[in-house]
């Protein structure tokens, strides 16, 4: 799509995203509620017209085409399964509006319930299914027009926590067996890295950052993209000394050291510039000690809380700043509260945000 | 007495009332008139023989189905509830092609508009029942407004004949009971799930096929209440057909007015109430078989007041 925006009553929802998907990828919008993704959704499900901008599916401008005759399903949130239709007549209902013979109906209605494992189910009512049942009926209707692209608004909204995890895992091994191109919206950022090939993330109906979920979480390009993947260490420092090749060296005084960072973008920060500087907590480790001579800075472990898989330490730097630390659960005794410990920084990992 | 049992006792009496209520408005009512169907009419006051009466040492019965064996011997009463039937069928058809875009319309307009919309649906019904029939008559007349302008716009010769016929009486019937179809289709139409109209557009159905399958399917419920309230006080009215109806226009609740008042033959009058009644209940119980699971329970709420007002005329 290019240059799509969209406003209700004079408040933009949408504001100039220009967005390519290529064929058989699955493409995560992402972002905080309100942000314009599910308007985005549903206009290129035709559902909502764009005030600007024009949607290109194949080629062909799909912009004026209203939702019946596009090439497109949705599944919706709520499902929206029809409840005066069995979970059969539900899957068929787009094969019949399409016309096809009825042994090919059916036929189709079979496979597709086979692919989401419903098949004993076809005589149900959508009232007598459990969440994750109906989400199941809901992908296979939306699959069984073979649409050249699927669209998904908050496909797990619905489940609870538990099924929301499984479902992710299955729901995005079958769209990939199937090989549809898929947009898929979601507030989770686990769940768009899980599911995605890509994430779109998205801010005020603007792009923020696209790119691979390890593109976007490793490097993220500012500090909103930072702090949205999931949790973030942020310093001030000041660029000394701006490099070749796209690597700034940044002095970071919280960490004591000066640092080569990669450049955020093509306009780098001059010299003497201050910067925003970010480190996820597990690219920060903890030692008891002997590692001061490897460049470790001394710190104070102000609180702690294990997790199972991994312990969160906050964490007292030098200069006074907190941090945060995920240290992986190795069965190693833990760094207690009040106690001093070493903390290691993995430079590789440190990036420079755009502001 | 514990707290337990006064709680027990309150309940019961919370739950009693409105049986009582029934006991007392309806069926007391309801077993009078029954009575007053197997009695004879007899110059006297009240009118009618003593169905029971005590005869010395025990209670006598002499109960006749004379009555209900006359209106099957004339014609005329069978006319009569089988043209009530076609009148209030044909007038539910049209309030419901009428009242169906209105109540869609009204579901689909922006929130802050609905209300004043349901209002303009509702005001008329607070003046006078009496008032707008005779309103009508002012507009159909042969002088009337709508004849006046038809006239002057020279699109008729003469003025026509529309006041006393049965096109009147539709007109009359439709006008006086649409809000009853409006409101119950409102409610079933505003609590229909968007998104799943949605879906039948995304899943390749045309605007009208998405109503055909989806939205009227699944506003069943409120299409039979609204039928079922237009529909059984239309065959019981009186007074339409006889402000605006011709003198052939032959509907049942005129016949029983006539039996009740001109003929005083109260048993008579009776017994077409308590046949009419019986033919009303199959449409209801229709209605409570074919309830779809979901459906208004407010609709069947509001039935049930529109089937007792009916059975007190």
């Amino acid at each position: 799509m290019a240059g799509v925006a969209r406003s209700f009553g004079g408040v933009p929802a949408v504001r100039d995203v220009s967005l390519d998907l290529a064929r058989g990828e699955i493409l995560a919008l992402l972002g905080p509620s309100g942000c314009g993704k599910s308007t985005l959704l549903r206009m290129v499900a035709g559902l909502e017209m764009p005030d600007r901008g024009a949607v290109f599916l194949d080629g062909e401008d799909i912009t004026r085409l209203p939702p019946y005759r596009r090439p497109v399903n949705l599944m919706f949130q709520s499902y929206a399964l029809f409840p005066h239709l069995t979970v059969a007549e539900n899957v068929a209902f787009g094969l019949r509006q399409a016309r096809r013979p009825p042994a090919e109906v059916e036929a189709r209605v079979t496979e597709m319930l086979a692919l989401v494992r419903m098949e004993s189910f076809r005589q149900r009512r959508p009232a007598q299914l459990s969440g994750g049942q109906q989400q199941r009926v809901a992908l296979a209707r939306s699959l069984a027009r073979s649409p050249k692209l699927l669209l998904l608004d908050e496909p797990m909204g619905a489940l609870d926590r538990k099924l929301r995890a499984e479902m992710q895992f299955e729901l995005a091994g079958i769209l990939r067996r199937v090989g549809v191109t898929c947009m898929l919206v979601t507030h989770d950022p686990e769940e768009a890295m899980v599911m995605a090939d890509r994430v779109a993330l998205m801010r005020d109906g603007e792009l923020a950052q696209v790119g691979t979920p390890a593109e976007v979480y490793d490097s993220p390009r500012d500090r909103f993209a930072a702090e949205f993947l999931g949790p973030v260490n942020l310093f001030g420092g000041t660029v000394v000394a701006g490099g070749g090749g796209g690597v700034l060296t940044v002095r970071v005084p919280d960490l004591g050291a000066e640092h080569p960072v990669p450049a955020p973008g093509p306009e780098q920060p001059g010299e003497g510039a201050s910067v925003t500087v970010a480190i996820r907590p597990e690219r920060l480790q903890l030692a008891a000690g002997d590692a001061a001579a490897r460049g470790a800075l001394a710190v104070e472990v102000a609180g702690r809380a294990f997790l199972g898989t991994h312990t969160v330490y906050r964490v007292r730097l030098p200069g006074g700043a907190l941090a945060t630390v995920q240290q992986p659960e190795d069965g190693s005794p833990p760094f207690e509260a009040g106690r001093p410990a070493y903390l290691t920084v993995d430079g590789a990992a440190l990036r420079v945000l755009a502001d | 007495m514990s707290t337990g049992s006064t709680a027990a006792w309150l309940r019961r009496v919370v739950l009693g009332v409105p049986y009582l209520w029934l006991a007392v408005f309806f069926l007391l009512p309801f077993l009078i008139v029954l009575k007053i169907s197997l009695a004879e009419a007899i110059i006297a006051m009240p009118p009618y023989s003593a169905v029971v009466e005590w005869a010395g040492d025990r209670l006598r019965f002499t109960a006749t189905l004379e009555n209900f064996a006359f209106l099957l011997s004339d014609r005329l009463y069978g006319i009569a509830y089988l043209n009530s039937l076609r009148v209030a069928a044909v007038a539910t058809f049209c309030a419901l092609v009428i009242g169906y875009p209105m109540a869609y319309a009204i579901a689909r307009a922006p929130a802050e508009l609905r209300s004043v919309l349901l209002m303009l649906v509702v005001v008329p019904s607070w003046t006078s029942f009496l008032i707008r029939v005779y309103a009508w008559i002012g507009l159909l007349a042969g002088n009337g407004h709508i004849n006046n302008l038809l006239t002057g716009l020279g699109l008729v010769a003469e003025p026509l004949q529309l006041l006393r016929t049965d096109f009147a009486v539709y007109v009359g019937i439709v006008y006086t009971y649409l809000p009853f179809m409006v409101l119950p289709l409102y409610t079933s139409i505003a609590r229909l799930d968007w998104s799943l109209a949605e879906a039948a557009l995304d899943l390749g159905a045309t605007p009208w096929q998405c109503f055909r399958r989806v939205i009227l399917p699944l506003t069943r419920g409120g299409i039979l209440a609204g039928c079922l309230l237009v529909f059984i006080p239309a065959t019981g009215e009186f007074v339409i057909p006889e402000l605006l109806g011709g003198a052939d226009t032959l509907m049942i609740g005129k016949v029983l007015w006539q039996e009740f008042f001109n003929n005083r033959d109260w048993p008579i009058a009776s017994a077409v109430a308590i046949v009419l009644l019986t033919l009303l209940l199959v449409p209801i119980a229709l209605f409570y078989r074919y309830q779809m699971p979901g459906s208004s329970s407010a609709a069947a709420g509001l039935l049930g007041a529109a089937a007792g007002g009916e059975a007190r005329r």
